[in-house]
């Protein structure tokens, strides 16, 4: 009985912020095959709303989304959680610097480009989880 | 009998001048002709790479139209890349404000040339000169020989025009019907910036307006105001060629070219009512005195600099604001560029049209490209676990499939229209090329199709289909994903060989994925699998194979 519970310890819990569908179901290709169990979002809204009942222990975040961008989501889910700061990985097509900077700004942790292939996003998550 | 008195007729006289407008026209577009197969290719090189901040956009834009002596050149090939979405439209204005101060440097050049070195004794030995040229087999010769042939058939016309004007003079009727307007007033200032706006229109270059302006006040019949009227007309008349060529292409595109107009019309307004006082200004700059109006033709270059001078460093501070407002004003449409239908086509005989409707097809095939991604997309989702409505998503597919055929037909017909155009060897083959490319989209359209109806069928065979077999697809179809954006990202330049290097390495990593899955599948299918379903899986790991096969077609293509 004790099997699943240790499992689900041990697995990590991201949140995918992303409104494109394939999108979507590519990054759950990839980590699934990693012992990642994986929360959607497909709008800002959403996403501060799963941020916090969900509380994950990192959140994958596109910027370009509909209702609310990524940015503000981020900003929204900074604000709300004081006590302890969720890893974010904020996800962009835009590889401009300026635009680097305010994501920065909205407090990601870190950007990934698309597109991206399997061993940029293990990385960098691992690198946002160590 | 006496043929004089049909020399001094003035309905003869007024030919003549016409005449020597005709073979000054005739000369412009010669000579344009010649500047543009000899660098062309390279000036919009420049449009495209050197406008990233407004101060080197508005020296790219001036030097190009210095070059090519034509605003409107410069601004038809300026909305055809921001119709193509090469360059923004925010770095598209710095440009159009250059364009404006690069046509003035056409009636600096005449001045010089035309007028104070008369230079229409040497305009017969240019043609003489460009005989040897125009008959050598080096494409190079051949582009020199139209430039002279063009310079000296301009001057000749300037020529022409002159004795024309003086013949004239002879007879009072230009000073007769001056004498027609009040003085000059703001009355008469605003019925010569019509003028002038109408000319243009009708000659449709406001270089040769400005030439035949300048002859006028070389010979002293205009006075110096009414001849800046007409130049401060022409500016707004030389805009109309790209507004017209606009009509039919993006938001952006449109917004651009009405960016133009309200620009050169914002630069008439205050220029309406300073007028005075600047004619003053350029007096004071230029040598020589404006009391005589005769042969102050340096004045009239002057005058037409310091005015699109002043009204770049007006506005060149708000390219932002613009781009708001012309966005403002030109609403978005629903489909940028009409996925049914014709493309947007340039006619006219500016060099520069066919580089446009170019680069109009062009812009198309990258959305043609953008649509297959998206429609890949369509039928990779079909396997999304948790897909509430496949059956709308299938009507998606067949959605796509529909309009992105549309699309191949307009611009196969855009492009063979192109082909009847007198295109250089490399725009032909860059046409052709791009023909090919279309037949490849057209191919990974039509695999995406069967990639699709395929699935349907493993889907519902096996109700509940492994989810390991679900993954194992997706491993090869995400691949031939990226691949399809990353064409893409080829299509709108000349393909280096470290990306067609890159190009081929993914290309085989698809093809390891197709090998490794069918040895897979194989082992299920001895051990015991659905051989159906196993068939059907095979199937479509292959077409996705081709897919990338496809792929690797259209970036030869790109590279040849």
């Amino acid at each position: 009985m004790d099997r699943p519970l240790r499992l689900e310890k041990e697995m990590t819990r991201v949140l995918l912020v992303e409104d494109e569908a394939v999108n979507r179901l590519y990054v759950r290709h990839i980590l699934s095959r990693h012992s990642f169990i994986i929360i959607e979002a497909r709008d800002g809204m959403e996403a501060v709303d799963a941020a916090l009942k969900e509380n994950p222990d990192c959140i994958l975040m596109d910027i370009g989304l509909p209702r609310m961008d990524g940015m503000e989501a981020i900003r929204q889910i900074r604000s709300s959680q004081k006590e302890h700061r969720i890893p974010i990985l904020a996800v962009t097509a835009h590889a401009q610097q300026a635009d680097q900077e305010e994501i920065m700004k909205s407090g990601a942790d870190d950007i990934l480009h698309k597109p991206y292939k399997e061993k940029e996003i293990l990385e960098k998550l691992q690198r946002l989880l160590s | 009998m006496d043929w004089s008195v049909f020399l001094y007729n003035p309905v003869l006289v007024v030919l003549r001048v016409l005449g020597g407008l005709g073979v000054f026209l005739y000369g412009m577009q010669t000579m344009s002709e010649g500047i543009h197969q000899w660098a062309g290719k390279r000036l919009h090189g420049f449009v495209r790479g050197l406008t990233s901040t407004p101060l080197s956009g508005i020296l790219t834009g001036a030097g190009v139209t210095a070059i090519v002596q034509s605003s409107s050149a410069t601004m038809v090939v300026l909305v055809s890349m921001v119709n193509a979405g090469l360059i923004p439209l925010k770095n598209a204005i710095a440009v159009l404000m250059g364009a404006n101060i690069g046509t003035t440097f056409t009636a600096w050049a005449v001045s010089l040339l035309g007028f104070s070195l008369d230079i229409s004794s040497f305009a017969l030995p240019a043609i003489a000169l460009s005989l040897p040229f125009r008959f050598s087999r080096r494409e190079g010769n051949k582009r020199f020989a139209l430039i002279l042939l063009g310079f000296g058939l301009l001057f000749l016309g300037i020529n022409e025009m002159k004795i024309g004007i003086s013949v004239l003079d002879q007879s009072t009727a230009i000073s007769r019907i001056l004498e027609m307007f009040p003085g000059e007033g703001l009355p008469t200032r605003f019925v010569f910036i019509l003028l002038g706006a109408g000319l243009t229109v009708l000659l449709q270059s406001s270089s040769a307006a400005m030439t035949l302006t300048l002859t006028m006040v070389y010979t002293g019949h205009l006075p110096f105001p009414l001849a800046a009227a007409i130049v401060m007309g022409g500016n707004m008349g030389t805009t109309l060629t790209a507004y017209f060529a606009a009509l039919e292409m993006s938001a952006d595109a449109r917004r651009c070219a009405r960016s133009h107009m309200l620009f050169n019309i914002f630069g008439v307004i205050w220029m309406f009512f300073l007028l005075k006082p600047v004619i003053i200004l350029v007096d004071l700059l230029v040598p020589g005195t404006l009391s005589a109006p005769a042969g102050t033709t340096f004045h009239l270059a002057a005058f037409h600099s310091l005015f699109n001078i002043a009204n770049t460093l007006l506005l060149a501070g708000f390219i932002p604001q613009i781009e708001n407002f012309v966005s403002r004003l030109v609403p978005d449409r629903k489909a940028d560029i009409p996925e049914s239908g014709s493309l947007a086509w340039i006619s006219g005989n500016l060099p520069e049209a066919r580089d446009a409707n170019l680069i109009i097809a062009g812009g198309a095939v990258l959305k043609l490209s953008r649509e297959v991604r998206v429609m890949a997309d369509y039928a990779i989702n079909f396997f999304e676990p948790s897909l509430s409505d496949r059956q709308q998503l299938s009507a998606l597919i067949e959605e796509k499939e529909l309009s992105i055929d549309s699309m191949e037909e307009s611009i196969l017909t855009h492009l063979s229209e192109c082909a009847l155009q007198n295109l250089s060897e490399e725009q032909a083959q860059w046409a052709a090329a791009r023909m090919r490319i279309i037949g490849g989209y057209e191919r990974i359209a039509d695999e995406l199709v069967n990639i699709h109806n395929l699935s349907e069928k493993l889907l519902r065979k096996k109700s509940g289909t492994a989810s390991e077999t679900v993954d194992q697809i997706l491993e090869i179809a995400f691949p031939v994903r990226d691949f399809l954006e990353y064409i893409s990202t080829l299509l709108d330049h000349d393909v280096a060989d470290r990306e067609i290097k890159l190009a081929r390495t993914m290309e085989e990593e698809i093809t390891r994925f197709r090998n490794k899955l069918d040895k897979i599948s194989r082992k299920r299918i001895k051990s015991g699998g659905n051989l159906k379903g196993e068939l059907l899986f095979m199937e479509i790991v292959r077409r996705f194979e081709t897919i990338g096969d496809d792929c690797i077609t259209i970036v030869k293509d790109l590279s040849r």
